[in-house]
């Protein structure tokens, strides 16, 4: 069969499926997007993540999970959505070497991990506040966060950064 | 046009694609799932969205369609296992316990793990590893360590925390 072609949006309430052929009871069926939005693919999925550069105070969604997030602007902050299980962001700072102090707030959600400096370690247990401190901080630093619905952990980063619990 | 709805799955055994519209001869189409699953976003386009997060209490054998997951793990103990080697998977272990509580194994069953762990003041190479451990003592919460596979064996592309290694 040939396409099928439709010029406005296709809506499924059931999601979408590609599969062998075969009729409707005999096809092999595999759902890529179910009925929820949750994208599965059994081979790959390969795009680019979302890029957003702030140069201001900025309150992250969680409509924006995915986003790398750059700031080149010195003493701004981020603020993070509640928690979520699977959220996950990467913030770069794309400023100047010494030039930017970068905040990452939690609010009163605790955020758990450890930065692997050059000859140390920074632990965060149980902080709420992530800083690219400005003195050392160097263009590229970055730091990934992933929350498990109730804080959020660090699952990757350069550069050097404080954790606080102000 | 308008919207096309569907109460049931919508299935195509060529895949779907958007483009500009057209006619059927002149319309430009770009492939987005094609009829093997496999999703890719134009230039200019990107993929947005939570990662698939499962948190364990108990010993778990992984599956490949769950590439992409984190796993935590708050339990002592524990083991995950890695499925088959193939091209591109890849998962996160967050270790969601208290400090010094948990003991987790991750381990495989063909290929070996290499990589490094960058620890406070020295270097783990992990060369030939079957088994990689988040140890016991020394554990803090938070933890993790991201593994992706080339298909042959397993490579760290990321971790904090002490971890140990286990050849065969």
């Amino acid at each position: 069969m040939g396409r099928y072609s439709h010029s406005g949006p296709i809506k499924s309430t059931g999601g979408f499926e590609v599969g062998a052929g075969g009729s409707e009871s005999t096809g092999t069926h595999t759902g890529i997007i179910d009925s929820s939005g949750n994208i599965t693919s059994p081979g790959s999925i390969a795009g680019a993540s979302p890029y957003s550069l702030k140069a201001d105070d900025y309150t992250v969604t969680a409509a924006e999970s995915g986003t790398i997030f750059g700031m080149a602007t010195n003493a701004k902050t981020f603020t993070l959505p509640a928690a979520a299980a699977g959220l996950t962001y990467t913030f770069i700072n794309t400023g100047a070497a010494t030039n930017n102090n970068i905040l990452i707030d939690s609010g009163t959600v605790e955020i758990f991990g450890t930065f692997v400096l050059a000859a140390s370690i920074v632990i965060a247990s149980a902080e709420t506040l992530l800083t690219n401190t400005q003195g050392s901080s160097i263009k590229g630093d970055s730091v990934t966060l992933v929350s498990d619905g109730t804080g959020w952990f660090i699952i990757g980063s350069t550069g050097i950064w404080a954790a606080t619990a102000p | 046009m308008g919207r096309y709805s569907s109460s049931g799955p919508i299935k195509s055994t060529a895949g779907f694609e958007v483009g500009a519209g057209g006619s059927e001869a002149t319309a430009t189409h770009v492939t987005i799932i094609d009829s093997s699953g496999n999703i890719t976003v134009p230039a200019g386009a990107n993929v947005a969205g939570a990662r698939p997060y499962a948190l364990k209490a108990d010993d778990y054998t992984i599956t490949a369609a769950e590439s992409g997951t984190v796993f935590g793990m708050a339990t002592d103990a524990k083991a995950f296992t890695l499925p088959a080697v193939a091209e591109g998977l890849f998962y996160t272990f967050v270790n969601t316990g208290a400090d010094d509580n948990n003991l987790i194994d991750i381990v495989i069953n063909d290929g070996v793990i290499a990589g490094t762990f960058n620890e406070a003041a020295a270097v783990t190479v992990v060369s030939v590893a079957t088994t990689i451990r988040n140890t016991k003592v020394g554990a803090n919460k938070g933890d993790f360590v991201t593994l992706a596979s080339d298909g042959v064996g397993w490579f760290i592309v990321a971790s904090s925390g002490l971890w140990a290694q286990q050849a065969p």
